[in-house]
């Protein structure tokens, strides 16, 4: 088990390339952390800085208080899991599985005991035999997690494990890695670009874009008070809608002409402090938060909008409306019992009290 | 200073790669990033002595390195003048590899030999890089396996692997000169694309095009059209009229007035005989460069013969 701090960690190639730049961060021991953001965002050179693949070019790396920077990558004591299972295609299930014990001179019979044991972990107990192509995408993976676990390495890295795998297979296996790590406790750092992976999984979520850090913090804090536009609209599928308004000096946001939302005392509050009305501002509210109820609509009569819907998208349990207001596509998440189909013109009623507002030169979150 | 060199040692041989013929020693400049060999008998042992505080001696690690007579031929074979340690039928391919930090060999090649098939035969070239030489079989491994391979590698020795597979060739003496062209795409392909660690001829010939001289590329290209087409005009012809017309069967059937199975049959040939798939857009791209190439030859806008590609 290990704690890790990364202290004003930057990536600069040869190049001039900034590929991390100022990423601070403190892993708490038996952490899952996850490292999310688009392509190219540097949350894959970040993992390869802690495990020593790549140069820190400036900064600390410090696991369990001793400073690592110049510690070569065997001795970090890590275990890594890559997207292409990363298996040696001749050797058995056992054998892959031993082979990193085998480098490191471990005695043979512990090398069973430990294969043996991981196996019946991952429930590969009657695979041991068989080499990787006779083994379905997910049995794979799980083996390239069982030659990271026999490993009792003090932290686990994760470089997108799951993106190989068709999406069913990748929901079962998601469970699988989160109940793994709840047995075993192992601090790890899990690198993804699917925002999903990052909610369901992470103890905390560290959100990332052009090699900066955006946001840290568990996930329902991320998802509820993103701290710009950036992570409010990378986190959440469907992503928050985000429309440029006008706040009016009596309290409203002024979506059009004809549509004006009433902004609840405690958020106009702040907004005036902050000397925000009657400027431009970035309005974001997330597809749930738009309601189609009549309670809703008739207890909130100030954010009430009429909106022709352009699409309607049944997915099972829920209907996503699209529509649009002065030009700002904007979709809402309602109940599938509700009729709605493309064309009609519906009421839909905003929840203010769940409103963000972002500073529309700045893009970060006015609070 | 390797011209210094040269002049004080008129008999030095400078080349890409180390020279582990006995009678020679071998010494590695690290600036020019080529080897200097000198014939013993032409060097006194203060001489040594003043090279080995320049330059870095290899030849001892070299013998080290490739322990097996059959090692050492290929060595001889593809570094020096060696003779083709090879009688076969068969078609061979290269499979170059880089590796970023010497590591324990004998605990690398048990990794390499769960991946590539029984009767490899694996030289080194230096402690960092080297290559597999692998007999065709039905059954070879692809890129995605290699990339599989890699990160396995990368998650038990912690070191970061490039490979160049190579296509395969007859085994014949111009297996040396193919060998070298492919070692000099690898070497340009990995300079140009970093982030890549498995190259093929289809990724790696394109950059070799926009980073070489003139001179070069048309002698590559020169190369390539010889080993790819073997001047057949009539096969060019089929090959670029299907890139023309977006690797669409039926309709370059029908312009070739060919039955569409007849056109689908000398496309599938022409990839296994060449290793290079002109079905995905890297293979087709390689491949019509060198098609636009074998129609300045046809035109008559290069010659065949052309002092410059000499």
């Amino acid at each position: 088990m290990a704690e890790l701090i990364l202290d004003h960690v930057y990536k600069i190639y040869d190049n001039k390339v900034t590929a991390v730049s100022d990423f601070n961060l403190h892993i708490k021991d038996k952490e899952f952390i996850v490292f999310v953001g688009p392509s190219g965002c540097g949350k894959s050179t970040t993992l390869r800085m802690v495990a020593g693949l790549e140069e820190i070019t400036k900064g600390d790396l410090y696991i369990d208080g001793k400073r690592m920077n110049d510690v070569p990558p065997k001795d970090r004591d890590i275990a890594m899991v890559f997207q292409n299972y990363a298996l040696y295609p001749h050797m058995t299930v056992f054998d892959n599985m031993a082979f990193g014990l085998k480098l490191r001179k471990v005695p043979k019979d512990e090398i069973k005991k430990k294969v043996e044991e991981a196996a019946r972990i991952l429930g590969l107990t009657e695979y041991l035999d068989r080499k990787p192509k006779a083994l379905s995408g997910g049995q794979r993976q799980r083996v390239a997690l069982g030659r990271a676990i026999v490993r009792n390495a003090k932290v686990f890295l994760m470089d997108e494990p799951l993106s190989n795998l068709d999406a069913k297979l990748r929901v079962q296996m998601r469970a699988e890695i989160t109940k793994l790590h709840r047995r075993l406790g192992t601090t790890t750092i899990y690198v993804t670009h699917d925002q999903t992976e990052a909610m369901t999984m992470a103890d905390r979520i560290v959100v990332m874009k052009d090699g900066v850090i955006q946001q840290v913090g568990a996930p329902k804090e991320i998802y509820d008070n993103p701290e710009n536009v950036f992570v409010g609209g990378f986190i959440g599928s469907p992503p928050m809608n985000f429309f440029e308004v006008t706040l009016s000096e009596e309290g409203e946001v002024i979506l059009s002409d004809t549509h004006r939302v009433k902004i609840p005392e405690g958020k106009l509050k702040v907004l005036r402090e902050k000397g925000y009305l009657g400027k431009e501002v970035i309005f974001g509210i997330r597809p749930e938060d738009i309601h189609d109820e009549q309670l809703f609509i008739d207890s909130f009569p100030s954010a009430v909008i009429n909106a022709k819907i352009e699409v309607a998208e049944l997915t099972g349990a829920e209907l996503m409306l699209y529509s649009a207001v002065n030009g700002h596509e904007f979709v809402a998440r309602i109940d599938a019992r509700s009729d709605v189909q493309p064309g009609d013109t519906v009421q839909l009623a905003m929840d203010m009290n769940k409103a963000h507002f972002f500073d529309k030169d700045t893009e970060v979150r006015i609070r | 200073m390797i011209n210094k060199i040269t002049r004080i040692f008129p008999e030095a041989i400078i080349e890409k790669y180390p020279v582990t013929n006995s009678g020679f020693l071998c010494y590695y400049d690290d600036t020019s990033k080529q080897y200097i060999a000198i014939p013993k008998q032409s060097i006194s042992e203060r001489e040594q002595l003043l090279l080995a505080t320049v330059f870095k001696q290899v030849q001892s690690s070299l013998s080290r390195l490739n322990r097996s007579p059959l090692q050492e031929k290929w060595y001889f074979f593809l570094s020096g003048d060696g003779e083709l340690p090879l009688e076969t039928e068969k078609r061979v391919r290269f499979i170059h590899f880089i590796i970023d930090y010497e590591i324990d060999r004998s605990d690398f090649l048990e990794a390499i030999h769960s991946l590539v098939q029984e009767g490899v035969t694996t030289v080194w070239l230096n402690e960092t890089s080297g290559l597999f030489i692998e007999l065709e079989t039905a059954d070879h491994f692809t890129s995605a396996d290699f990339l599989s391979f890699t990160e396995a590698l990368q998650s038990d020795f912690y070191l970061s692997t490039d490979f160049y597979i190579g296509r395969f060739f007859p085994a014949d003496r111009k297996l040396k000169e193919r060998f070298q062209r492919e070692h000099l795409y690898f070497q340009l392909a990995k300079k140009y694309i970093p982030d890549e660690h498995i190259f093929t001829f289809e990724k790696a010939f394109p950059i070799s095009l926009v980073s070489l001289d003139r001179l070069k590329v048309m002698e590559i290209l020169h190369e390539e059209w010889t080993d790819i087409f073997h001047n057949n005009f009539q096969l060019l012809k089929t090959i670029q009229l299907f890139l023309e017309n977006n690797s669409n069967i039926s309709m370059t059937a029908k312009k070739l007035y060919l039955h569409r199975n007849s056109l689908q049959y000398r496309i599938d040939k022409f990839i296994e005989q060449t290793s290079i798939d002109i079905k995905s857009f890297h293979g087709a791209i390689s491949v019509y460069f060198i098609c636009i190439f074998g129609q300045s030859l046809l035109r008559g806008e290069i010659s065949q013969t052309d002092e410059k590609l000499e």
